[in-house]
C-alpha cells in the first residue's frame, strides 16, 4: 500500500510542477485529448484493421483523390455522393409477350459546375423460378435535351442461377450512345476521349471549339433523368413476383460518385482519410509508448546494476553504450527494415517489420538513460543515509527500491516523455522514405501520399504530418515543463 | 588516456561495419539479391541459347544451362554459407578496398555508370551533401551561436520565451515533413523553386572545377533545402546552446562580473562562453559530422543526389558493397570527429589532463 | 570473561589504493592506506568505551568495522551476543558458547540478526536521515525489515514510544515531518531513536555531537547516558573532543595513525596522560579559565599528521614527537601497563614499567 502511495505522491508532485507552467498546461490538455481520442478509436477499431485498411473494399464506392467536403469553401467545386436506393422506388411495370419490364425513373440534380467522378449501378437480387433472362438498360436524359441511350445495356442469362449479382461502373456503350445523341458532332467526336472520360460526356455540355479543333466538354449543371429498364424474359411468372423479389433484394442502387468526400477527403484508393487518421491515434500512441517504455525500463535496470554493483557488468555496460553511440542509427535502421521487407514472406510481415524496427530503436536508445541512472545511483549509493539503512539491516533490494529509485523518478519521466515521439517520428520517417511495413500508421498514409498521390493533394499530405507533429509537440512541451523538475538549477 | 579512447573508437568502427555485414547476411537479403541476379543470368543464357542459330537439342540445352548455373553459383559463392561471402567483403571495406557497384540505381545517384568504383561514387556524392546539408547546418550553428548568448543574457524576456516556444514547436515537426510542405508551397504552388533537384549536379561539378559563375546555378537549386533546414534546425540549436549557457549564467561569478559593470560582450565572451566551450564544441563537431549520413530521409524527399540518397539507393537495390562502404564512411567521419574532440578537451577544459 | 562484551584482537583494515595500468604492468607492489593497523581492546559489558583521536587516526573506521558496515582485512572481534538472539545462532559459530566473531564472514541471516544487537549512530544528523522520507518512515523502516509488529498500528505504537524515549514529544507531531523541518539536535535524537528501536545491546556512536551546536551537546549526551542506564547498553563512543570524552567516557583509548597509543580509565588518561601524543591532545583543549588566557601554552608536538598511506617506520609519532629517541625511529614500541588498567605504547615508558621487555 505504501508503495502505491509513494508512487502517487511523486506523481502528484510532478503533475503539480508540470501544471504550474504554460507549456505544462498546454501539454497536459493535449495529452488528455490524445488519450481520449485514442481510447475512443481503439474501442471502435474494426478487427484486423491492417487488412481492412490495406484492401479497402469498403471504399470501392468512394471518389478517389477527393478533397474534403468543406473544400468548397476553399474554391473547390464539390459534388456530393448521391445514392439512390432503387428498391424504394416505384417502377412502371409492363408485360409484353413473355417479357416483364420494370422502368425506374431517377432525377438527379447536378448543382455544381464539375463532373462527378463516376457512376455505378449495383444489383444483387434473387429472382423467382421461371425467369430465364434479365436485361438492364439505362438511358440518360440530359438537361440540354440530349438523350443518351443505353449507356448501360447488359444481358444476363439465368439458366443455372436464380440470383443476379452485378456491379456496372464501366460504360461499354458510351461511345455509340454519345455519337447517336449528338449526331451533328459525330465527325469531330473522338471515340477514344469518350471511352476514357465517360463522365465528361454524360454530364457535360459538348461544343466544338474552332480554335482547338476538337469537342470541348464543360460541366453541365441541371436536371438529369435516369431511366432504368430492368426486363426479364419469364415463363409463368407474375409481375408482382418480380416486383416483390426486387423489393426484397439485397441491393439495387445507383450511385453517382461525387468529387468530395468526408471530413478529410480520400486517397487514391478512395479510402476515407478521416477514418485512417482517426484510427491512427491509438496506433501512434501505442508505438511511441511501447518503445519509450521498453528503452526506459532497460535503461533504468542497466543503469541501476551498473551503478550499484559495479565491476565487470558496469564496465561492459559503459563500453557498450559508448560504442553504440558511435554507430549511426538511421542507416542501420533502414538496412534492417529494408532487408526484412525484401526477404520476408508471410502474412504477418507488417508486425515482423515493425518489431524489427522497434528492436533496433530500443537497442540504440536505452544507453542515454542508463548512463544518467548510473551516475545518480553512484552518488546516492555513497550517501550516509544509505549506509544508515544498511546498518539497520536493509537488503540491497530494499535500498535500491526505497532509497534510490524514488529519486530517479524525474529522470525516468523525462526519458519516457522524450522517447515517445521519437519512435513515432522514426516510424513515419521510414515509411515516407519508402520502407513500407504496411501497418496503417500516419506515416503509412504520408508514404502513400508521396508515392501514389501528387503533392497537390494537400488534404492527403498535410494532415498526417500535422497530427504527427501534434503528438510530438505534446511530448516536447511536457518535456519542457518537466525540465524544471529534473534540473532544479533552472528554477528561478 | 587518448590511446584507450582511440582503441574504443576504432572498435566502434569495426562493430558498425561488421554489424552491417551481419544484417545483410543473416536476414538473407544479400542472398535474395544474388539469387535473383543468378536467376536472371541463367534465364538470359537460356534465351540466348534458344534463339541462336545452332540451337542444341533439349537435353543438351538443359545441361549447358545447368552448367552455367553452377558456374554462377560458384562465382558468387552461393555454395558456401553467407558468412563466407560477407566476411571478405567486410575486410575489404575495412582496408578501403571498396570495390565496384553493380547497381544502376546507385550509380545513377552519382551520375555514373554501373560498375563504377564505389570510391568514385562516394567522391561524387559527398560534395553535394556538403554543399547542402553541412553548409546549412553550419549556418544554423552560426545563427545559434549568435542568438543563443543574446537570448541567455535576457532570460525570461519576451524574446527569450519566443525562442523557447519556437524551438519547442520546431522540435515537434519532422524535418522531412517540413521539406514536403516547402516543396508543396514553393516548388509546386508558387513555382519559385525547382521540382527536380538532380540537375544541381552539373552546376556543382562546374563550380568544383573552378567555374565561379556556376555558383548562381547551384544557389538556384540549393536555396530551398538550405532554408528548410535553417527553419527547422535553428530552434532546437538555439535552445540547446541556451541550455548549456544557462548553467553558467546562474553562477555567482557571472553575477559578480555584471555587478562590476563589465560590458555585455566581454561578459559573454570570457565568463559565459568560455566555460561552456567544451559542450558547445562537442555538439558543433558532432552535429557537422552527423550531416554526412544523418539526413537520409530529407535528402530523399528532395531527391537530392547526395550521400543519403546514395545509401537508400544502395539498400533498396541490395548493393552490399556500397552499403558496407557507406556505413564505414558514416561511422568513420563520426569517430574521427569524436577523436578530435578528445584532443580538444585537453585544450578547452583545464580540468582535464591526459 | 563474561564481563567482556566485546574483545577486539589485532584488528586491521587496509584500503588498497587504485593503481594505474602502468604500475600494474611494471609489477610495483600495491599500496595501501593502513587505516587500522592492529588494535586490540576490550569493551566491558555496560561501560562507555571511547575511541579518541584526530582525523585520520582510524577511529571511525574501527567503529564501522564493529558495526559490520565494512569488512576487516584481518583480526577478530569476539562479541557476546544477547541472550534473546543467542539461541538463533547455530552452535558451530559460537566461541566459548557465548561469543561470535564479528569479523568473520557470517551468513546473511546471522548478519541480519546482529543488526538487532549492534547499532550505530552517525556523526551527521542530516546526512544519516533520508531527506525524502518522513521521520515516521525512517523509524518504521527497521521494524519492517525485521518484521517487528505485524500491523501498521503496532509499528506506529513502537515508533511513538521510540520518539518519546528520545524526548521528541508529542510524537504524533513528528512522524509526518521531514528531516529538514526539524533542528539538528532533533534530527540527532531521531537518529538515536532509530538506533534504539531494535533494542540493541551495543551501540557504536560515531562522533554523535560533533556537528551539533555546543549548547545542544550536553542535552544529547545526557540523553545517551539516560538511555544507557535505562536499557543497560554498552557504548563504543568515538570522538575527537577530549572535553566530551571527559564528560561521558568510562575508559578511553587514544588512537594515532591506526594504532592505540594509550588506553585506560578516562580520568587517569586525561589527568595523567603518559603518551606524548595524549599529552599534546590534552594540552590542546581550549582553556576555559579566562585568567589563563595570557599564558602562552606550549602544544608539545609539531607538524601535521602524515598520510596513513605512508606510515612512518618504528613509532608512528617519531617525526613529530619532541621526545623521540633513536629506537623510536626503528622499532615499534610495545604496549606496557604503567598502572593497573592504564596502558601505553611508548619507548619512554618501557624502562619504567615493571613488565618491560
Amino acid at each position: 500500500m505504501s508503495v502505491l502511495s509513494k508512487v502517487y505522491d511523486s506523481w502528484s508532485w510532478i503533475r503539480k510542477e508540470i501544471l504550474s507552467q504554460v507549456s505544462g498546461k498546454v501539454a497536459f490538455t493535449l495529452l488528455i485529448f490524445l488519450i481520449a481520442i485514442s481510447l475512443y478509436a481503439a474501442f471502435l477499431m474494426p478487427p484486423d484493421y491492417t487488412k481492412y485498411w490495406e484492401v479497402g473494399s469498403k471504399w470501392v464506392d468512394n471518389p478517389k483523390n477527393a478533397p474534403p467536403e468543406w473544400a468548397s469553401y476553399l474554391g473547390y467545386t464539390c459534388i456530393p455522393q448521391t445514392y439512390y436506393d432503387i428498391r424504394a422506388l416505384k417502377p412502371t411495370v409492363s408485360e409484353v409477350s413473355g417479357r416483364i419490364t420494370l422502368t425506374y425513373n431517377i432525377t438527379y440534380n447536378l448543382e455544381a459546375k464539375d463532373f462527378p467522378q463516376g457512376m455505378r449501378l449495383k444489383v444483387y437480387t434473387a429472382v423467382p423460378q421461371g425467369v430465364r433472362n434479365a436485361k438492364i438498360r439505362v438511358d440518360v436524359i440530359k438537361p440540354d435535351g440530349a438523350r443518351l441511350q443505353a449507356i448501360i445495356d447488359s444481358s444476363i442469362e439465368l439458366a443455372n442461377t436464380s440470383t443476379i449479382s452485378l456491379t456496372i461502373d464501366k460504360f461499354e456503350n458510351i461511345v455509340s450512345a454519345v455519337m447517336s445523341a449528338y449526331k451533328d458532332l459525330m465527325r469531330v467526336l473522338s471515340p477514344e476521349d469518350i471511352s476514357i472520360f465517360p463522365m465528361k460526356y454524360i454530364f457535360g455540355n459538348l461544343s466544338y471549339s474552332e480554335t482547338l479543333k476538337r469537342v470541348e466538354t464543360t460541366p453541365l449543371p441541371g436536371k438529369y433523368v435516369f431511366l432504368i429498364d430492368v426486363s426479364f424474359r419469364v415463363f409463368d411468372v407474375q409481375p408482382q413476383d418480380i416486383s416483390r423479389s426486387i423489393e426484397k433484394s439485397k441491393e439495387f442502387s445507383l450511385l453517382i460518385t461525387g468529387t468530395c468526400y468526408g471530413l478529410m477527403g480520400t486517397d487514391y484508393k478512395g479510402r476515407d482519410l478521416a477514418e485512417g487518421l482517426f484510427y491512427g491515434f491509438p496506433i501512434a500512441l501505442t508505438i511511441g509508448l511501447l518503445v519509450a517504455l521498453a528503452s526506459t525500463v532497460i535503461g533504468v535496470v542497466a543503469g541501476l546494476f551498473s551503478g550499484y554493483y559495479g565491476g565487470f557488468i558496469d564496465e561492459l555496460i559503459q563500453r557498450s553504450v559508448d560504442v553504440m553511440g558511435s554507430i549511426p542509427l538511421l542507416p542501420i535502421l533502414i538496412l534492417v527494415a529494408q532487408s526484412i521487407a525484401k526477404t520476408y514472406v508471410g502474412e504477418d510481415k507488417p508486425i515482423i517489420m515493425l518489431t524489427a524496427i522497434f528492436t533496433v530503436l530500443i537497442v540504440f536508445s536505452w544507453g542515454g538513460l542508463a548512463i544518467i541512472i548510473r551516475s545518480m545511483t553512484l552518488s546516492i549509493k555513497s550517501e550516509l543515509y544509505v549506509e544508515a539503512a544498511k546498518a539497520v539491516g536493509a537488503s540491497n533490494l530494499r535500498i535500491i527500491s526505497k532509497h534510490i529509485l524514488p529519486q530517479l523518478v524525474p529522470y525516468i519521466a523525462a526519458s519516457l516523455v522524450y522517447s515517445t515521439p521519437n519512435a513515432i517520428l522514426t516510424e513515419a520517417g521510414l515509411s515516407v522514405l519508402g520502407v513500407r511495413h504496411g501497418f496503417p500508421t500516419w506515416g503509412n498514409i504520408l508514404a502513400d501520399a508521396r508515392l501514389n498521390g501528387t503533392i497537390s493533394q494537400w488534404w492527403w499530405v498535410l494532415p498526417p504530418g500535422f497530427l504527427i507533429a501534434l503528438v510530438s509537440l505534446t511530448f516536447v512541451l511536457l518535456g519542457l515543463a518537466l525540465e524544471k523538475v529534473v534540473e532544479p538549477r533552472l528554477r528561478r | 588516456m587518448l590511446a584507450r579512447r582511440a582503441v574504443f573508437l576504432a572498435l566502434a568502427l569495426l562493430i558498425a561495419v561488421f554489424l552491417t555485414g551481419l544484417i545483410l547476411g543473416a536476414t538473407g537479403y544479400i542472398d535474395t539479391i544474388i539469387s535473383s541476379i543468378i536467376d536472371e543470368e541463367v534465364r538470359a543464357y537460356r534465351q540466348a541459347l534458344s534463339s541462336s542459330p545452332q540451337k542444341p537439342p533439349p537435353d543438351e540445352l538443359n545441361r549447358l544451362v545447368e552448367q552455367r548455373k553452377q558456374e554462377l553459383i560458384a562465382y558468387w559463392g552461393m555454395d558456401k554459407p553467407w558468412q563466407a561471402r560477407i566476411i571478405p567483403m567486410i575486410l575489404n571495406t575495412l582496408i578501403l578496398n571498396l570495390g565496384k557497384t553493380p547497381s544502376p540505381e546507385v550509380a545513377n545517384v552519382a551520375g555514373l555508370m554501373p560498375n563504377s568504383l564505389i570510391s568514385d561514387i562516394i567522391a561524387a556524392c559527398l560534395p553535394r551533401t556538403i554543399f547542402m546539408i553541412t553548409l546549412a547546418e553550419a549556418i544554423v550553428i552560426l545563427i545559434a551561436l549568435v542568438v543563443g548568448p543574446f537570448v541567455v543574457y535576457r532570460i525570461g524576456s519576451l524574446i527569450d520565451r519566443f525562442i523557447v516556444a519556437y524551438a519547442a514547436i520546431m522540435n515537434a515537426f519532422p524535418i522531412w515533413w517540413i521539406a514536403l510542405v516547402m516543396l508543396l508551397v514553393f516548388s509546386y504552388s508558387f513555382g519559385v523553386a525547382p521540382r527536380q533537384f538532380r540537375p544541381v549536379v552539373t552546376h556543382i561539378n562546374a563550380l568544383l572545377s573552378g567555374d565561379i559563375t556556376a555558383f548562381a546555378g547551384v544557389l538556384n537549386y540549393v536555396w530551398l533545402p538550405i532554408i528548410t533546414i535553417i527553419i527547422v534546425l535553428s530552434g532546437p540549436w538555439i535552445y540547446s546552446i541556451r541550455a548549456m549557457l544557462i548553467r553558467i549564467v546562474k553562477e555567482d561569478f557571472v553575477t559578480a562580473a555584471m555587478a562590476r559593470g563589465l560590458p555585455e560582450k566581454q561578459i559573454l565572451r570570457r565568463y559565459i562562453i568560455r566555460p561552456a566551450a567544451s559542450p558547445i564544441v562537442t555538439n558543433v563537431l558532432l552535429g557537422l559530422a552527423g550531416t554526412i549520413g544523418g539526413y537520409i530521409i530529407t535528402e530523399s524527399v528532395f531527391d537530392w543526389p547526395g550521400m543519403g540518397t546514395l545509401y537508400y539507393a544502395a539498400v533498396t537495390s541490395g548493393d552490399a558493397q556500397t552499403i558496407l562502404a557507406l556505413t564505414y564512411v558514416f561511422t568513420l567521419v563520426y569517430v574521427i570527429a569524436r577523436f578530435i574532440l578528445e584532443v580538444l578537451y585537453v585544450v578547452l577544459d583545464p580540468r582535464v589532463r591526459l | 570473561m563474561s564481563e567482556v562484551k566485546l574483545k577486539v584482537n589485532d584488528l586491521k583494515k587496509y584500503f588498497p589504493i587504485k593503481r594505474g595500468l602502468l604500475e600494474v604492468l611494471t609489477g610495483k607492489p600495491p599500496k595501501y592506506v593502513r587505516a587500522v593497523d592492529g588494535i586490540s581492546f576490550d569493551v566491558i559489558d555496560g561501560e562507555i568505551f571511547c575511541l579518541v583521536g584526530e582525523s585520520g587516526c582510524g577511529k571511525t573506521t574501527t567503529g564501522r568495522l564493529i558495526a559490520r558496515l565494512i569488512e576487516a582485512t584481518s583480526g577478530n572481534a569476539l562479541y557476546k551476543i544477547s541472550r534473546n538472539i543467542k539461541d538463533l545462532v547455530p552452535e558451530g559459530l559460537l566461541v566459548n558458547g557465548e561469543y561470535l566473531n564479528l569479523l568473520s564472514k557470517l551468513p546473511g541471516n546471522i548478519d541480519k540478526l546482529l543488526r538487532l544487537d549492534i547499532q550505530i549512530i552517525f556523526q551527521d544528523p542530516y546526512g544519516s536521515l533520508n531527506p525524502r522520507m518522513t521521520i515516521g518512515n525512517i523509524l518504521e523502516e527497521p521494524l519492517i525489515i525485521h518484521s517487528i509488529g505485524t500491523t501498521k498500528e503496532e509499528r506506529q505504537e513502537i515508533v511513538y514510544r521510540a520518539l518519546s524515549e528520545v524526548k521528541l514529544n508529542p510524537p504524533e507531531e513528528f512522524v509526518d515531518r521531514y528531516p529538514h523541518m526539524i533542528s539538528g539536535g532533533q534530527r540527532q535524537r531521531v537518529a538515536i531513536a532509530r538506533a534504539m528501536i531494535l533494542n540493541p545491546s551495543l551501540v557504536v556512536a560515531d562522533e554523535p555531537v560533533s556537528m551539533l551546536d555546543v549548547s545542544i551537546r550536553a542535552e544529547i549526551l545526557q540523553l545517551m547516558l539516560d538511555l544507557k542506564k535505562l536499557r543497560n547498553l554498552s557504548y563504543i563512543f568515538i570522538t575527537h573532543d577530549l572535553a566530551v570524552a571527559n564528560y561521558i567516557c568510562g575508559r578511553i583509548a587514544v588512537m594515532y595513525l591506526g594504532k592505540i597509543v594509550e588506553l585506560g580509565p578516562s580520568d587517569k588518561v586525561i589527568n595523567n596522560p603518559k603518551h606524548p601524543y595524549t599529552i599534546a591532545l590534552v594540552s590542546a583543549v581550549p582553556e576555559p579559565d579566562p585568567s589563563n588566557r595570557l599564558k602562552i601554552r606550549e602544544v608539545p608536538i609539531k607538524g601535521e599528521i602524515p598520510s596513513a598511506a605512508a606510515v612512518p617506520s618504528g613509532c608512528r609519532l617519531h617525526p613529530r614527537c619532541p621526545y623521540a629517541m633513536d629506537i623510536c625511529k626503528t622499532k615499534e614500541p610495545p604496549t606496557v601497563e604503567v598502572e593497573p588498567g592504564h596502558q601505553v605504547a611508548c619507548w619512554l615508558h618501557t624502562k619504567e614499567s615493571p613488565t618491560a621487555t
